[in-house]
């Protein structure tokens, strides 16, 4: 049980992450990475929308018809969205005001939609549970990457609070920004950067694992031949 | 079968032992000197006049830019190139060209670090990720300078020409008297202070190289007589600004709104060397004339409608995204195919 | 008033043999006879080794039905051996190797032709004229008498074509000056055969003196003009010789007999005269030897077979080493690995060319998209995108862009600023599209 929740926390946050790899939920990684609190924000509703629509829908799974299924998946997923929005405008305003739109906009976005799916519409409710954690928790470190590049190259600061001041200024004071950074044009630029990053980091893993793995292999025959040579002697 | 030594007798009489092997390849066995490297020394050549014009009026720090924008589009180029595993060819010039015509799109109050962000930009995002040269989708120099709009402060620091600028460092206020650009007075519909001559020879605002219209001319004859550029794009591109700023002028006489409109800006500079750009600008001659119209109608459209006050970036950046397309639609009628067609009808 | 016609380039024409009169190789010590001289099917041996020979002598046949024409003897001797060898084309050939005895005896055969001309129909004319062997000396080699008979009736112009567009081409130019008496008989017979009208003497203006020549010679003559040509590679192109000079545009696949025209080269006329007048079959002809690494370029008259080294010797052997030995022309000629390569009914011409002439070949070819082969294409083509599309796998893009309609002329090659090999490029997009085509065409056989 526990190799089974951390495997799926792997494959959440890296080798099948949502944004880097199966690349969905383009348009909140665009939009809302402007700063690392936004993004954080962002990630942090998220997971709570995606940890308990998966729950409910794979509680459910067995009684929704397969002719509707979409729609009623929609309609549970927007129930928690709305209650995520509304705990977000009582408690964290300033996040309120800075993600705006993008917080109703979950209800569309394709990896909550996906998930359940793929995975809470087959699985029991735990792992679909543990699936919504994970696939969030991989959102949300793929929106904390953008939005540090983002943040550090387009104001010189990171972590300024959600209303734009304070923050710790890595540059210094003459550094006079790079606007185009917080603009849509630089969101796809270092997106494309950082998911060209990835993929390289991603490849050269493989590469070493491989390489391993047939070393693995060679060492295994090889000791299966020494085993039967030793065999051999005996029976001389 | 194949003879591996070949007796040919030298004039000496005797035999050459053991001769080179014979090359034997396909043919055409012979081959015209021209190469990507001379093509970018004539564009060079055709820059220059209207670049020394620049540093004259606008003063020595042009030159600087030039000089850094030049050095940083080759360093960049090199480092991509050998990161990338690439052959390294900076020594066809194509990065010097783009630096160059970099540096001519910017005021000479821009900090130093903006041509070099502007090389990366033009170098390694546009040219080098897409595949290198003749595969990039659009004007390297054209995406770096509307990528370097976002510094929108920095950019539009137009100064008077004549007033030099020396110094290394610019002290907006004391260096920099802004003046606007005759673009800009045309824009808000009425016709700039400037004369028309001024404008056709140079002695107005603007960015380094595109003030001066003769001189950019002077070198657009030369690429034309070199057989470097069609004379196809830029008749059409600016003859369509031309045409259009005739028919609908926004200010006094017509012919002098017309002329106003092609030596304003960066028109000339645009249509003459950025639009002609090779790899962004359809092979066939229907293909150009149509990118041309397309440019020229483009330009005109955000001059009159846009915020912007300058459209000929953008209206070559989008033109060069539809060149694949103009490519097919311009294909040259096959030869014989007109007989078929008769044969048929 | 030159005529011309859209696109091709300016090349440096390098005539360097133009003033050098035609002069006759002395025969060499020995003659390797190809039997594959002609399109069509080869010839067949049907001499064997130690037979006695003469000038004239049928060494090789073709059966009646096949295309294809007869090889003889050009020397006199004995026939040494019957070899096989690859040439650099990439096809085995069998040569008849014939040691020459020096004595130059004619064959009994030879015979001038009995009769008038002017009694003779097409039928007649292109026996005798297939009896002599003869076959397009300008490089195309296909057989004169196919030409004759299916033409014959349906063309009501009649090209002789002399624009020697390639450079260092020169023994067209000469042989006009020379034989211009048998140059103007050949086409007087051919034009009774094919029953044409008239007929245009196409030269191009580089070529002054030939022109005043055969405007001279042809001043009283009503039914053969002199076209000046504008001097432009490739204007000895057929199909750009009959648009420049008709207007007509010739569709890849189909033959100059669908515009009402046939074009024969000067030198297949003046062979095709002889062959009436002295009976001599086609087994001399006039070469020019060149390029940059022969002391004296010169035009030779030269026995068919003879090793390119014998050429070069009577120029006064090389200055300069080497590098490529071309039969033909720089631009469509064919290289070859063998410096004793034989010569054939057309080889026009053998170049010498050094390695200084060639340049160093290119490091990366990279297309920059400039637009020049797509300007200079004759057949209005688009070849930088038919080259991208082979080096992408892409074989139907390559169709449509037009690679079959392609004629391998080279003028997209030559003026490449990026160096990339568009011709060979196409070639191979060729090969790929009928081999494709072969392919489908023998499973819907199997169907």
């Amino acid at each position: 049980m526990k190799s089974n929740v951390g495997k799926q926390f792997k494959d959440g946050v890296i080798a099948n992450n949502p944004v880097f790899v199966q690349l969905l939920g383009m348009c909140p990684t665009l939009a809302t990475t402007t700063a690392v609190v936004n993004a954080l924000g962002m990630g942090a509703a998220v997971i709570v929308v995606l940890m308990f629509s998966n729950l409910f829908i794979s509680l459910l799974r067995k009684i929704i018809p397969k002719q509707v299924r979409i729609a009623s998946y929609i309609v549970i997923i927007s129930g928690f969205v709305t209650a995520v929005e509304l705990i977000i405008k009582a408690f964290f305003p300033s996040i309120d005001a800075a993600l705006g739109l993008f917080i109703p906009l979950i209800v569309v976005n394709c990896i909550i939609l996906a998930r359940a799916e793929a995975f809470a519409s087959k699985n029991r409710p735990m792992p679909s549970m543990i699936d919504g954690i994970a696939t969030g928790a991989g959102f949300t470190f793929a929106l904390v990457c953008v939005a540090f590049v983002r943040e550090l190259l387009g104001t010189g600061k990171i972590f300024a609070s959600a209303d734009g001041t304070g923050g710790l200024s890595v540059f210094g004071g003459g550094y006079p920004g790079a606007p185009i950074f917080l603009l849509p044009a630089g969101a796809f630029l270092t997106l494309g950067f950082v998911i060209a990053a990835v993929q390289k980091i991603a490849s050269v893993i493989d590469k070493r694992s491989q390489n391993k793995k047939t070393a693995e292999a060679s060492e295994t025959a090889c000791g299966v031949a020494r085993d039967l040579s030793y065999n051999e002697d005996e029976d001389t | 079968m194949k003879k591996d030594s070949n007796k040919i007798s030298t004039s000496d009489g005797g035999m050459s032992a053991e001769a080179e092997l014979l090359q034997v390849s396909s043919s055409p066995h012979m081959k015209a000197r021209a190469s990507t490297r001379s093509i970018m020394i004539d564009v060079i050549i055709a820059l220059l006049p209207a670049y020394i014009w620049g540093i004259c009026v606008f003063g020595n720090r042009a030159l600087l830019i030039g000089a850094v924008s030049v050095i940083s589009c080759a360093a960049f180029e090199g480092i991509t190139q050998f990161i990338l595993r690439r052959p390294v060819t900076i020594s066809d010039f194509s990065a010097c060209v783009t630096g160059l015509l970099l540096a001519m799109n910017l005021p000479v109050t821009v900090p130093l670090w903006i041509p070099v962000v502007g090389a990366f930009f033009a170098i390694v995002v546009v040219k080098q990720l897409f595949g290198g040269i003749g595969k990039n989708i659009v004007n390297p120099a054209l995406a770096a300078r509307v990528f370097l709009f976002s510094w929108a402060s920095d950019m539009t620091g137009f100064v008077k020409a004549g007033d030099r600028v020396n110094s290394l460092a610019v002290n907006s206020g004391a260096d920099v008297t802004a003046s606007a650009t005759p673009l800009a007075s045309l824009n808000s519909g009425a016709l700039p202070s400037e004369t028309i001559s001024d404008m056709f020879v140079g002695n107005i605002s603007g960015s380094i190289g595109e003030v001066s219209a003769i001189l950019l001319l002077a070198g657009g004859i030369y690429l034309l007589f070199r057989k470097t550029i069609t004379w196809h794009i830029p008749v059409s591109f600016i003859g369509t600004v031309a045409v259009i700023t005739y028919l609908f002028p926004k200010a006094g006489d017509s012919f002098d709104f017309m002329l106003y409109e092609i030596f304003a800006g960066g028109l000339m500079l645009g249509a003459i060397f950025m639009a002609t750009d090779y790899a962004t600008s359809p092979l066939t001659s229907a293909g150009r004339v149509i990118y041309g119209v397309g440019c020229g109608v483009i330009t005109v459209s955000i001059r009159y409608f846009g915020g912007y006050a300058e459209g000929v970036s953008f209206a070559v950046l989008i033109m060069n995204l539809l060149t694949w397309y103009l490519d097919n639609l311009g294909m040259p009628k096959r030869f014989g195919e007109t007989v078929k067609k008769k044969k048929e009808s | 008033m030159a005529y011309t016609f859209r696109g091709g380039i300016h090349v440096n024409e390098y005539k360097l043999s133009s003033e050098s009169p035609i002069e006759l190789l002395p025969d060499p010590s020995e003659v390797r006879i190809s039997m594959n001289q002609h399109i069509g099917t080869p010839a067949v041996v049907c001499v064997n080794a130690g037979d006695k020979v003469e000038i004239g002598r049928v060494i090789g046949d073709v059966p009646k039905e096949a295309l294809g024409c007869p090889v003889h003897a050009s020397v006199s001797g004995t026939v040494k051996a019957i070899e096989s060898s690859l040439v650099s084309a990439g096809v085995t050939e069998t040569y008849v190797v014939i040691e020459s005895d020096g004595e130059g005896r004619l064959c009994d055969s030879v015979k001038p032709y009995g009769g008038s001309i002017l009694d003779a129909d097409a039928e007649k004319i292109a026996g005798v004229v297939r009896s002599a062997g003869i076959t397009g000396m300008g490089g195309a080699a296909f057989p004169t008498y196919a030409k004759i008979l299916s033409a014959a009736g349906k063309a009501e112009l009649l090209i002789v074509n002399c624009a020697e567009c390639e450079p260092f081409i020169t023994s067209d130019h000469r042989v006009l000056l020379e034989k211009s008496a048998a140059v103007i008989g050949g086409v007087k017979t051919l034009m009774k055969a094919v029953g044409s009208p008239r007929a245009y003497v196409a030269i191009e203006d580089n070529k002054p003196h030939a022109i005043k020549k055969m405007t001279e010679v042809l001043e009283n003559d009503s039914m053969i003009d002199v076209k000046i040509m504008k001097t432009k590679y490739p204007q000895g192109d057929e199909r750009q010789l009959i648009f420049a000079l008709t207007g007509r545009e010739l569709a890849a696949g189909k033959l100059p007999v669908d515009a009402g025209c046939v074009i024969f080269n000067a030198a297949t006329c003046a062979a095709v005269y002889e062959a009436f007048l002295d009976g001599t079959p086609l087994v001399r002809r006039v070469v020019t030897v060149s390029g940059d690494c022969v002391k004296e370029p010169k035009n030779l008259s030269v026995p068919i077979g003879t090793p390119a080294s014998a050429l070069a010797e009577y120029c006064g052997g090389f200055v300069k080493d080497p590098a490529k030995i071309v039969f033909g022309g720089p631009m469509m000629g064919l290289a070859q690995w063998d410096a004793d390569a034989p010569v054939k009914k057309n080889t026009s011409s053998i170049l010498f060319l050094s390695n200084e002439f060639l340049g160093k070949p290119s490091s990366s070819q990279t297309c920059i998209r400039c637009g020049r082969c797509v300007a200079n294409c004759p057949m209005r083509l688009m070849p930088a995108y038919i080259a991208q599309s082979v080096m992408r796998d892409d074989i139907k893009g390559a169709e449509r862009y037009g690679a079959m309609s392609c004629v391998e002329c080279g003028c997209c090659s030559y003026n490449c600023p990026g160096k990339v090999e568009i011709v060979q490029y196409i070639r191979t997009a060729k090969n790929r599209i009928r081999s494709e085509a072969a392919r489908s065409r023998s499973s819907a056989n199997d169907k």
